[in-house]
């Protein structure tokens, strides 16, 4: 082989090169201590890199989440705390008022603690964190309870009448009816106290058509047409079967929003009737994918829980349970579509329904996929009475029985003691017990969900610390291994720098 | 008749002969590291002998001629290993800039933005009523769409360059085919094989054909005597003996290639740009219009080997059509128009196999005459294999492939990303409901006919493929009370008989007129440039809930951003005006919409494990997440330039391989050339010792006569 003198070069420079850039390679990985530099160095590397970098990042949020979640979650369970505690000493005042050996004075002193008792429970209920009210629901930002009047009658005469009362009393107000008769028929004679009974004021409802109000002193009570009362024999003593009264007493109303109902309206031709029932986190878009007729027909049907963005696709309802009627299963619940007076039985594809729950539940998402609720529906907890969505008129709040109603026993008990009335503090005395287990059990539940919070947190720490890990065994540098080949790099580089220098300085022309 | 005179001749032959050898020999040392300089020598040859007594007696040594050592066969083999080293070479140092572009290794990029992104929805989800959240969310957006278009743009500016170079050294190849030429003629009339070589002619066109084949792969053939033939390897004549043809780098265009029997008599025209040539090969005959007999044509974007497939993965199959009717197929508008003019009906049916190809980027074209032109810019089909029949080699591939194949990827993979963000974001978003409800609202996507169906690829809507049969509910307000303004106030819209949106027949005007006919009452709808427009009647707000045709996200109604693509992406102008608008929340089954509601934000911030389909033009549809979709992204830069690194090195290393095999042949050697020079100094010197020894012989016998 012939060597050209420019070939002897450039082997000389390329192997230089070569080995210059090993080694500056290699001080790179050493300067950053990472195995992976830019894309083109491992480029399947890298995307596990960028992988595992969005999970940890992620990781940390779910911590973050976390942190509010059990900001939210504490706040609740030491508010509750403390309200099953004001419900011990009022439970105390109760008993004390309920016997007979405690006199007018005595139970009017201690009815004194129990009102300011209760407006403590109401600032209880109105607990908040980061500034937003935990027991409101998803109307976090407005007060979850607010102080009411609410009334109570001894003979049910306003059982299953709608009622509403305006303005406020310092005191309950105690009212009994001086006639027979039938609001919005009768002319009823009535008298009022301000004071818990000590002194009576008259008044008179006139014989007019419709709903009246009483007007007694800053309080405005509206009875509706057709209740019934009975007049009291001033010769009786008390108020058991004698006649028809009435106690205007504190309870709180709910403003919050609530979980009770779900609305289903119909897109498209279909005049189907429907209804939705079961417990759905969020709203769900049903699809009929085959046309058909309701009866023993099988029913083609899509579903999607993000508004259509995404459908589950091919389920199908086997429709011969009923001949007017077909139930779809979907995620929380079922949809029934039934046929109804003119509504024809045909089922189009393409037809579309929404099942839009009332929705009160503020969840977070603590680990992937997972979402705990840190908010409760105050009224669900604390009772008390509701104005539902689209009515005007409160009522007991539904769904809570009223043995468990707190501000509602509580607000009764205030009433009874007030007006020096033990009979009344017995029977609320009574309903107290149900209502700390009811406290007690919504406690125990966001206990629960704490307890939750702490195992998510720890396994969250677990994946950060695995991800962390594989992370590293991806992307760093073996430091051993690193300083081995970068000491063999040094020598490889001396040692072409040695041979080439020796070499590039020989030629004839020296011995010449 | 032999004599003194006679060895005074050989004497003058053998210091001629000597002196020459040097004087190459010194021309050698001088040239020791001149590139391109082959080694010479000079040939020594026997002179004729004489017949005489005692027999024949040789005359001396003849200089025959100047040799020239090189290895054709070599040369031939190392300009094409040659070729493929620059084409990769040029790759592979472009590529390193995109390297660096998508490397977050040491830094924070797009991946961390991404990853903040969600982030961000989450801590929205946490304090939906806390407006610092809100801002943090936008802010951090903001760095995300920053990250998103300087990634873009930086790319856009790297073709721009390599456009610029491209364009340089089809300038300079025009002009090594034009030196060649004129050497060609110089050897014409100097080259005189055995006696008078033009070694330096030739070594000079062997230097300009090695220059040539690091910009562009050739084949040449030598038939001697300045009869040399270069072309393309794809056999583009470039120059034959005195004869140059000319190289072009041009802007977009288009050309048809009609089938024997095809009447028709129009051409295609586009609007737009991309980085990959788009070819139409008609598969149902038919007219130009906008009726459904208009005849259809499947789409190729490398050259026929592939062609487009939709959402479904069938193929794509778009409709011709006139001005008034394009089509939207990729990045561009398509239609056909008369020979002259574009807006003009062109005559004669399509028929089947009828092709038509938009180039819609600069590409290069080989010129055989001033009037035809033959498309030659590199295309590689979706396997990776180049395409033969156009330049394969050499830098100018190697910016091509750069350009088009790389940065042209990543930028539509980029652009993926973008629309998926965009859409999924939006499609949630635009149900969600924030913390004011709307007064008026105007689109941000608009149609380019208001009259074509909303899901036609004639509508020119951004998101149309993505548009679903269904329906839209709207919920309408009492401005004062903040309640709905009736029980009944709100639903989905009225297509006609309780029909819903139907994305393949209904328009926006008939979206228009839908929301005017039933919900007149509360909202006014008009269409503005294309866009539509809300607008609430006095007393009266709404706002948006479900939507399973995906109308509200596809015309930019309570949309978190705009935009269609990674350098149009911002977020919309509400949502930057006034931060209540960010939808975190929605319209309950109470009809209310409540400050403590974070459905829609969690719903978004899940979206970063929703695994979507992201179809891009140059690739098969693919299932992922959007952020494994970008890692991929990078994943494949990497791969690329790692690829482009690997096959630079191996042509380099062979091409360096057969370059020392040549210069085991035309190079010099000093050692070799010191010892020929004290060689032939000798001989000078001998020759020079005949003459004195002729010389003192003839003095000899002239003393004789005295």
């Amino acid at each position: 082989m012939r060597i050209s003198h420019q070939t002897r070069f450039t082997y000389f420079i390329g192997n230089m090169n070569n080995s210059l850039a090993e080694l500056m390679e290699l001080n790179i990985q050493a300067s950053t201590h990472k195995r992976i530099n830019r894309p083109s160095d491992d480029p399947v590397g890298t995307a596990r890199v960028l992988g595992h970098r969005s999970t940890i990042a992620d990781l940390k949020q779910y911590k973050e989440n976390l942190s509010t979640a059990k900001g939210w979650l504490g706040q609740a369970d030491s508010t509750l705390t403390q309200v099953n505690t004001i419900l011990t000493r009022i439970r105390g005042l109760a008993e004390q008022a309920a016997t007979g050996t405690m006199s007018a004075d005595n139970r009017e002193q201690a009815s004194m603690e129990v009102r300011q008792l209760y407006e403590e429970l109401i600032v209880m209920a109105n607990a908040k964190y980061e500034d937003q009210y935990i027991f409101a629901g998803h109307k976090t930002g407005e007060q979850a309870f607010e102080k009411a009047l609410w009334l109570m009658d001894n003979d049910g005469s306003t059982d299953g009448t709608a009622y509403t009362i305006t303005g406020d009393a310092e005191k309950t107000v105690v009212l009994r009816f001086l006639s027979d008769g039938v609001v919005g028929t009768d002319a009823l004679d009535y008298e009022y106290s301000l004071d818990g009974g000590s002194t009576f004021i008259s008044g008179t409802v006139p014989a007019a058509a419709g709903d009246q109000t009483l007007d007694m002193g800053g309080v405005q009570l509206t009875l509706e047409a057709g209740t019934t009362v009975t007049a009291y024999d001033a010769n009786v003593e008390g108020d058991t079967d004698n006649g028809t009264w009435m106690w205007i007493r504190p309870t709180a109303i709910y403003k919050g929003d609530d979980t009770d109902a779900i609305s289903v309206d119909a897109m498209g031709p279909s005049t189907l009737s429907n209804a939705a029932s079961g417990i759905f986190s969020k709203d769900v878009t049903v699809r009929i994918d085959s046309d058909t007729t309701l009866g023993g027909n099988p029913v083609e049907y899509s579903y999607s829980t993000d508004g259509g963005a995404t459908w589950v696709e091919g389920l199908e309802a086997d429709g011969s349970s009923s001949a007017t009627e077909l139930t779809l299963v979907v995620p929380g619940g079922t949809l029934t579509l039934y046929e109804t007076g003119t509504s024809g039985d045909a089922l189009n594809a393409g037809d579309q329904w929404i099942i839009r729950p009332r929705m009160a539940d503020v969840q977070m998402e603590i680990s992937p996929g997972e979402n705990i609720t840190v908010n409760s529906v105050g009224k669900d907890v604390f009772g008390g009475i509701y104005v539902r969505p689209g009515e005007t008129r409160a009522v007991l709040a539904p769904g809570v029985p009223v043995s468990e109603n707190m501000f509602d026993t509580v607000g009764r008990l205030i009433g009874f003691m007030e007006t020096n009335n033990q009979d009344g503090c017995q029977q609320a005395l009574a309903d107290l017990t149900p209502i700390s287990e009811r406290i007690m059990n919504n406690a125990a539940r966001i206990g629960a969900a704490e307890n939750r919070l702490d195992v998510a947190s720890g396994v969250l720490d677990t994946l950060r610390a695995n991800e962390e890990e594989r992370l590293s065994s991806v992307e760093d540098a073996d430091v051993t291994e690193l300083m081995t080949k970068l000491a063999n790099q040094q020598i490889i580089y001396e040692t072409v720098l040695r041979s080439s220098s020796m070499v590039m300085r020989m030629s004839l022309v020296n011995y010449m | 008749m032999s004599g003194l005179s006679t060895l005074l001749g050989i004497s003058r032959g053998a210091l001629f002969a000597s002196q020459a050898s040097i004087e190459v020999i010194g021309n050698n040392i001088a040239n020791v590291n001149t590139p391109g300089y082959s080694r010479q020598a000079v040939q020594l040859e026997e002179a004729l002998a004489i017949d005489y007594s005692p027999g024949q007696l040789g005359t001396g040594v003849k200089a025959v001629q100047v040799l020239r050592y090189f290895d054709e066969f070599v040369e031939a083999q190392y300009v094409d290993k040659y070729s493929q080293q620059t084409r990769w070479d040029a790759t592979y140092q472009n590529l390193r800039a995109v390297d660096s572009l998508f490397n977050e290794s040491t830094v924070d990029g797009l991946n961390a933005a991404l990853s903040q992104y969600w982030a961000d929805w989450q801590e929205l989800a946490d304090h939906p009523s806390l407006i610092a959240a809100r801002e943090a969310l936008v802010g951090n957006t903001q760095n995300l769409l920053n990250s998103l278009h300087t990634v873009e743009q930086d790319l856009r500016n790297m073709q721009d360059q390599v456009d610029d170079f491209i364009g340089q050294e089809v300038e300079e190849v025009n002009g090594i085919l034009q030196q060649i030429a004129d050497i060609n003629l110089q050897i014409q009339t100097h080259d005189v094989p055995g006696q008078n070589n033009a070694n330096e002619l030739l070594d000079r066109r062997a230097a300009l054909v090695r220059k040539l084949s690091g910009m562009i792969d050739v084949d040449y053939v030598d038939n001697g005597g300045g009869n040399f033939q270069i072309m393309t390897k794809a056999g583009h004549s470039l120059v034959d003996g005195t004869n140059v043809y000319r190289l072009s780098f041009e802007n977009a265009q288009s050309f048809q290639a009609l089938t024997t029997g095809s009447g028709f008599d129009g051409d295609i025209y586009f609007s737009g740009t991309d980085d990959f040539e788009y070819t139409f090969e008609v598969v149902s005959s038919g007219q130009v219009s906008n009726a459904g007999s208009a005849a259809m044509m499947r789409v190729s974007l490398d050259g026929g080997k592939t062609w487009l497939t939709d959402d479904d993965g069938n193929e794509l199959h778009v409709a011709a059509r006139p001005e008034d009717g394009k089509v939207t197929v990729g990045d561009l508008e398509v239609w056909f128009g008369s020979t002259d003019s574009m807006t003009g009906t062109p005559s004669g049916d399509l028929e089947v196999g009828d092709t038509f190809t938009i180039v819609p980027k600069k590409g290069l074209y080989w010129h055989q005459t001033t009037s035809s032109k033959v498309n030659i810019t590199p295309q590689v089909s979706a396997n990776g294999s180049d395409n033969e029949r156009r330049l394969t080699g050499g830098s100018i591939a190697g910016y091509f492939q750069f350009r088009d194949q790389h940065v042209g990827r990543y930028l539509d993979k980029l652009d993926g990303f973008a629309k998926a963000l965009i859409w999924e974001t939006n499609r949630l978003q635009s149900q969600g409901a924030g913390l004011q409800k709307f007064d008026t609202v105007t689109g941000t996507y608009s149609v380019d006919s208001t009259t074509a169906a909303l899901g036609s690829e004639t509508s020119g809507l951004s998101f149309a493929d993505n548009l679903q049969d269904g329906n839209m509910m709207l919920y309408f307000y009492d401005e004062a009370s903040g309640e709905l303004a009736s029980s009944a106030s709100f639903g989905p819209l009225d297509f006609g008989g309780g029909a819903n949106f139907d994305a393949s027949v209904h328009s926006l005007e008939d979206v228009r007129d839908a929301i005017n006919s039933t919900w007149g009452t509360y909202v006014t709808a008009d269409i503005v440039s294309g866009k539509m427009r809300l607008t609430a009647k006095e007393g009266y707000e709404f706002a948006f809930g479900t939507d399973t045709a995906g109308l509200a996200a596809a015309l930019g109604v309570n949309t978190f951003f705009e935009g269609d693509g990674a350098a149009s992406i911002e977020m919309t102008a509400h949502i930057r005006s006034d931060l209540d608008f960010i939808a975190s929340g929605h319209v309950n089954g109470a009809g209310e919409i409540n400050s403590g509601d974070n459905t829609a934000a969690l719903s978004i911030a899940k979206l970063k494990d929703k695994v979507v389909t992201i179809n891009v033009n140059s690739e098969n549809p693919v299932n992922q997440t959007i952020g494994d979709y970008y890692n991929g992204l990078v994943s494949g830069v990497g791969a690329d330039t790692s690829t482009a690194k690997f096959n630079f090195e191996y042509n380099e290393a062979l091409a360096l391989d057969l370059d020392t095999r040549q210069q085991e042949t035309a190079g010099v050697n000093l050692d070799e050339e010191m010892g020929n020079l004290i060689k032939f100094q000798h001989a000078y010197t001998a020759a020079a010792k005949l003459v004195s020894t002729a010389d003192s012989m003839m003095q000899t016998l002239l003393g004789m006569k005295n």
